[in-house]
């Protein structure tokens, strides 16, 4: 029946025959007898597939993780911003102090911006304040917020003044005389007084005292 | 053909991942299980490792084992199979060519080896396919539905291309060894011819 002779089989098989040694048959059985100790499921896998899996674990995690950390500095309007505040609930050991001042850092970096979006400034002025309502009267941060919202009530003052010398003198006057802080848009003003009547809601007597320590540091 | 009454009785501890039942089998079917790997790899300590790698897949997933002895003895020829395959990928990604072990002749070196020149050259023109039904059916001596399942293919299908492969075979021999440089040993006559 068939069509290979026995000596054709005989050259295909000699060279490559197998007796496996009694060194490698109790290697072998010692190899098997631990694997037949492990739990039945804990299925022997290829160790490349494994790598794969592991790779791939480790960028699932590594990807929301990172996009987390990076988020730590967003300030509101950056890309990561909405990771920020959708992470920091999660992260259970920030507790309202921590989540006040972050808001607060928030608003002083806004402020401290070129030219800062009049709704941004306004949006980070609502968060921070809402954010510092739960804290106790004689937390620093209070104080921090207060001075803030007085440089931002000083800036919104100097740009009162200098529309007002605008109005009365030239321009050339007006570049000598006007103090260091640069005009910015006149949408500026609205933010401002939201700003500044929130403050003498929330957080009442220190305003001016806070204010005069700010301008001397 | 004697040997699968024993099969038969080892199933059953097998399914238990029963310790002894594991040796029984080693014993068994371990020495054939290392000459069809090393006539894909063609190299006997890799070859054994495969077996062995086998054997622990067979520990992991004997619950799943279920069946007489000649599929039992069928799962591990397949995973050796699948062993082998992965092997000869990895060596095709970061191959390692000693260079002691040049081929003389124009064959593929990793055939080769083992064989004598001829039969390598023979082999070296069947597809890998065609070379694990001729060792898998004359130096393993599996057959039908035991043979078909190794492959996965069909009992028809598997008869049929083990035909196919003894033929090409038997026609790159005469070829080989009538026109060959290295074939000067006349064959001992009535050999090879039907």
């Amino acid at each position: 029946m068939s069509k290979l002779t026995q000596h054709t089989i005989s050259r295909v098989a000699g060279p490559i025959a197998v007796d496996i040694t009694d060194d490698v048959r109790d290697q072998h059985l010692a190899a098997i007898e631990a694997a037949l100790l492990q739990a039945p499921a804990a299925r022997v896998r290829r160790r490349r597939s494994r790598r794969a899996i592991v790779l791939a674990a480790a960028a699932l995690v590594a990807l929301p993780v990172g996009a987390a950390v990076a988020s730590d500095n967003a300030v509101p309007g950056d890309v990561l911003y909405p990771v920020k505040m959708a992470v920091e609930p999660i992260v259970a050991v920030l507790g309202n102090d921590v989540r006040a001042e972050h808001r607060v850092e928030e608003l002083d970096r806004i402020v401290q911006l070129d030219r800062p979006q009049p709704h941004m400034v306004e949006d980070a002025v609502d968060r921070a304040t809402d954010a510092v309502r739960d804290l106790p009267a004689s937390d620093p941060i209070r104080d921090r917020l207060d001075r803030i919202l007085d440089r931002i009530r000083e800036r919104e003052s100097l740009q009162d003044q200098q529309s007002a010398t605008n109005d009365s003198t030239d321009k050339a006057t007006t570049t000598t005389t006007e103090p260091r802080t640069t005009t910015t848009d006149t949408d500026t003003e609205t933010t401002t007084t939201t700003a500044t009547d929130r403050q003498t809601d929330s957080t009442s007597t220190t305003t001016t005292t806070v204010g005069d320590r700010s301008r001397d540091g | 053909m004697s040997e699968y009454p024993q099969l038969d009785r080892l199933v059953g501890g097998i399914r238990q991942r029963d310790n002894s039942a594991f040796a029984d089998l080693h014993r068994l079917v371990a020495g054939p299980l290392a000459t069809f790997a090393n006539s894909m790899v063609h190299d006997r300590h890799t070859a054994e490792d495969i077996v062995q790698q086998a054997f622990l897949e067979l520990a992991g997933a004997a619950h799943t084992i279920d069946g007489d002895g000649r599929t039992l003895r069928a799962w591990l020829f397949r995973a050796v199979r699948f062993g082998c395959l992965d092997e000869i990928r990895r060596r095709k990604r970061r191959p390692e060519v000693p260079t002691d072990m040049l081929p003389e002749r124009a064959v593929n070196a990793d055939i080769e080896v083992g064989w004598d020149p001829d039969m390598a050259e023979a082999l070296c023109s069947l597809t890998e396919r065609q070379r694990n039904l001729i060792v898998l059916k004359h130096v393993v001596g599996l057959s039908g539905k035991e043979l078909a399942d190794v492959m996965d293919t069909s009992r028809a299908a598997a008869y049929a291309a083990t035909e196919r492969a003894e033929r090409s075979l038997k026609r790159a021999l005469g070829a080989v060894e009538s026109w060959g440089p290295a074939s000067f040993q006349p064959l001992p006559a009535g050999e090879d011819a039907e």
